[in-house]
């Protein structure tokens, strides 16, 4: 199987391309995709860390944001990490000049500052899985790594895989539309947990 | 929130060294070495500083860094030195998660929107190193230049360029093993609402919990944890057995 990892050019790939590289046998490979790519990957990673803008400005610049859309359409594995998942979604309140990729209905909202949590949101949270979900090591009774200031608000109840405690209310932390998957925390910094949850995306894109 | 044991490193670019109020550095083990150590143990987060970097007028080492992106799986913030946006986009891309900031911010701090602008404020640090215990005095500059803004102005402008998290660090007990600063942590307590990790100085597993109740989200230790045989797994054991919502592994 080939695996490409988007560069965005801000964010660290290094970390991601090194979980994914784990559960990977001799006879697959995995590459740092851009517009000049022309292999057609098993499975998409859209990372991410930073701004909303800066994220599709990046994909916008040498227009990988069709090319993103186009291999989703035709049915390639795409996973959306933290920054990731929230560019699956149509808009953002971070950078409301700039649309996302619309992959995903919904749009991403600030966390909100009266539950008594700090924002940004920083650190190891649970996660409630609904009974879709098709990965069995999002369960709730291990911790992910979560850093982030704003969430994404799905549209289609359908699509939340996943929800996560916030204060006296919470947030959506798994979305899963057919071939695509959006986490909103780090699975490349969310120790053997993360390092579990990899191998299995790996094992639902072969 | 859960509450983060984070274990400090600091590195002198080559080793990982320890010291005492901020001086006496010694080489304490090979850099890459200790970074597959903390790989193992599955730590919440972790901390390094290059403590020589502006002594060498540089940034922190991206070979050290690339030790820690290469054998941790669990974030990890890095500062020393880093005065640009240019330096901190090294820093985000040898892979840590969060740049810490203290003489460059302080001095200049439209530096901490223009990474925040780009990376996000969760992705900025700063920390407020306090002089001694009987005043509030800042320095910078690894301690070695006293900062002349007051600490609630200090807090107060950062926020408002966009830090998203403060270090708080205390000279006079750091590398003590002492017990922590708690006045200093509520100090800063008081002015913010952003996520605080308090550091310096714990040398018990109570000195932990004090500090949660002085107001921290998180605590960084060095000593205690390269120096007697607490690890940060026994940390939040005795936080959670003391009633403080922490990881689950």
């Amino acid at each position: 199987m080939l695996i490409s990892v988007i560069n965005l050019g801000i964010n660290n790939l290094t970390s991601v391309i090194n979980s994914f590289s784990k559960p990977l046998n001799s006879s697959d490979s995995i590459e740092i995709f851009d517009s000049s790519s022309s292999n057609s990957p098993d499975l998409l990673i859209l990372p991410g860390l930073g701004k909303f803008s800066a994220g599709m400005e990046a994909l916008q610049s040498n227009e990988m944001n069709y090319k993103i859309i186009e291999l989703t359409n035709s049915g390639t594995k795409l996973v959306g990490i933290c920054l990731g998942m929230q560019l699956l979604a149509e808009r953002s309140a971070e950078s409301p000049n700039t649309p996302g990729l619309g992959l995903i209905e919904g749009h991403c909202d600030k966390l909100p500052i009266n539950q008594g949590e700090p924002v940004p949101h920083i650190g190891w949270e649970s996660i409630e899985i609904s009974s879709t979900n098709l990965f069995p090591s999002l369960s709730s009774c291990r911790d992910f790594y979560f850093v982030h200031s704003y969430h994404l608000v799905a549209k289609i109840k359908e699509n939340i895989s996943g929800i996560t405690r916030f204060g006296n209310g919470s947030f959506i932390s798994v979305v899963q539309k057919n071939n695509i998957l959006g986490v909103q925390f780090h699975p490349e910094k969310s120790g053997q947990a993360g390092i579990d949850l990899v191998s299995e995306i790996v094992a639902w894109a072969r | 929130m859960k509450y983060r044991v984070i274990p400090t490193l600091l590195t002198d670019g080559e080793n990982i060294v320890k010291g005492e109020k901020f001086d006496n550095w010694r080489t304490i083990g090979n850099a890459e070495a200790i970074s597959r150590v903390y790989g193992k143990r599955d730590v919440d987060e972790l901390l390094l500083l290059d403590v020589k970097a502006r002594l060498r007028n540089t940034s922190i080492s991206p070979k050290v860094m690339s030790y820690f992106t290469n054998n941790l799986n669990v974030p990890f913030s890095v500062g020393g030195g880093i005065s640009s946006l240019a330096d901190a986009k090294t820093c985000f891309r040898s892979g840590a998660e969060k740049v810490v900031l203290n003489t460059a911010a302080i001095l200049n701090k439209d530096l901490i929107s223009e990474i925040a602008d780009v990376f996000g404020t969760q992705a900025v640090v700063v920390s407020i190193d306090f002089k001694e215990s009987v005043s509030n005095k800042l320095m910078i500059n690894s301690g070695k230049i006293e900062c002349i803004e007051s600490i609630e102005e200090l807090i107060h402008l950062c926020e408002l360029k966009g830090a998203g998290e403060f270090l708080v660090q205390s000279r006079e007990k750091d590398g003590t093993m002492a017990g922590m600063d708690h006045a200093k942590i509520e100090t800063v307590r008081r002015y913010t609402k952003l996520p605080i990790i308090a550091s310096s100085g714990a040398g018990s597993l109570e000195d932990f919990q004090l500090a949660i109740k002085s107001g921290a989200n998180a605590i960084a230790a060095g000593a205690i944890f390269q120096f007697t045989e607490v690890t940060p797994k026994q940390v939040s054991v005795y936080l959670y057995r003391n009633g403080f919502e922490v990881r689950k592994v």
